[in-house]
């Protein structure tokens, strides 16, 4: 194996009839749509916690309830485990290449720009999955790069009351396959063993903040101070 | 290609676009999935209404919330057997 090449093991979660389908042809299917913030590709984490929160959010949207056992939430979803082989020049790493983030953040200015213009598209936000839509295929990226790398900071309403912190997120890493080809062993994970302890850290996810209360000598009294 | 020079590229690729032409490739990439009501209780949404053979239907069954998306001939069909539809309309 070149030594460019890096080998990335990945996590996607999907309906049990579609991770079945792509398991008997042995190829991912792509997501399209506005609810994917990198655009059009196939989606993976290299956490299984991120596979599983989505499996579970698409579950509660769907059945308007969260799932109430293992069996409950398998027999309707699943997560693959895949191995995603790419060479490191083919990534297009929003995190860590600051050339990259340059790049996008140019095609974002250069929409915005003209936007005041727009006369079907006032209104409408343009997501960042647009923006690298365009890059791929209008500007031909995909000619260059099979993989996007970019982490979103999620959750701070979960810090909101802790100032102190700069660590105040939840930071979601996302891969999104342009190219599928690059994903190769596609199986089944059975979350069975894992199941335990991916319940307690989705409390700790949704974890709200505890309320304690501090003595204050210039008051003289006791203040509530919001802690995490 | 140094960094200066593609950010060079990428103004120039703008550059010669106007902006019903940027509007027309925003919207062929996402940008605005236009939500149409079918029939009684489904509505769908597609992206590239200006070119209709590529566009991806997604039916939603307002009652329970079920979404399906179709490829571009299937969606044909399935928006076909419901009503003749006036693309143009919003």
């Amino acid at each position: 194996m070149s030594n460019n090449i890096i080998e990335l093991e990945a996590f996607h979660g999907t309906k049990r009839q579609r991770g079945i389908e792509i398991i008997d042809n042995g190829q991912m299917k792509k997501s399209i749509g506005d609810k994917h913030w990198l655009g059009d590709g196939a989606y993976f984490y290299e956490q299984l916690f991120f596979s599983y929160k989505w499996i579970k959010d698409m579950f509660k949207s769907r059945q308007y309830r969260d799932h109430s056992t293992y069996e409950d939430l398998i027999e309707k979803y699943l997560i693959l485990h895949c191995n995603i082989k790419v060479n490191k020049e083919r990534i297009f790493d929003i995190d860590n290449n600051f050339e990259h983030k340059c790049i996008f953040d140019r095609f974002t200015e250069k929409i915005n720009e003209d936007k005041q213009y727009f006369e079907r598209l006032s209104n409408q936000n343009i997501g960042d999955g647009v923006v690298l839509n365009i890059i791929f295929s209008e500007y031909k990226y995909i000619n260059k790069y099979d993989v996007v790398i970019a982490s979103f900071e999620t959750k701070k309403s979960k810090y909101k009351n802790n100032d102190r912190t700069r660590l105040n997120f939840v930071l979601e890493k996302q891969i999104c396959v342009k190219n599928l080809n690059v994903v190769y062993d596609i199986i089944e994970y059975n979350l069975k063993n894992e199941y335990d302890n991916l319940i307690y850290l989705m409390k700790e996810y949704n974890n709200k903040q505890k309320e304690i209360t501090t003595y204050s000598t210039k008051r003289k009294g006791y203040s509530r101070r919001y802690l995490f | 290609m140094s960094l200066k020079d593609e950010l060079k590229e990428i103004d120039e690729f703008f550059n010669n676009m106007s902006t019903h032409e940027l509007e027309d490739m925003l919207i062929r990439n996402g940008a605005m999935e236009k939500k149409y009501i079918i029939d009684e209780g489904f509505t769908f949404s597609y992206r590239n209404f200006d070119e209709y053979e590529n566009f991806i239907a997604r039916v939603k069954k307002q009652q329970n919330g079920y979404y399906k998306n179709f490829n571009s001939d299937e969606g044909e069909s399935v928006i076909n057997s419901y009503t003749n539809i006036n693309l143009g309309a919003a």
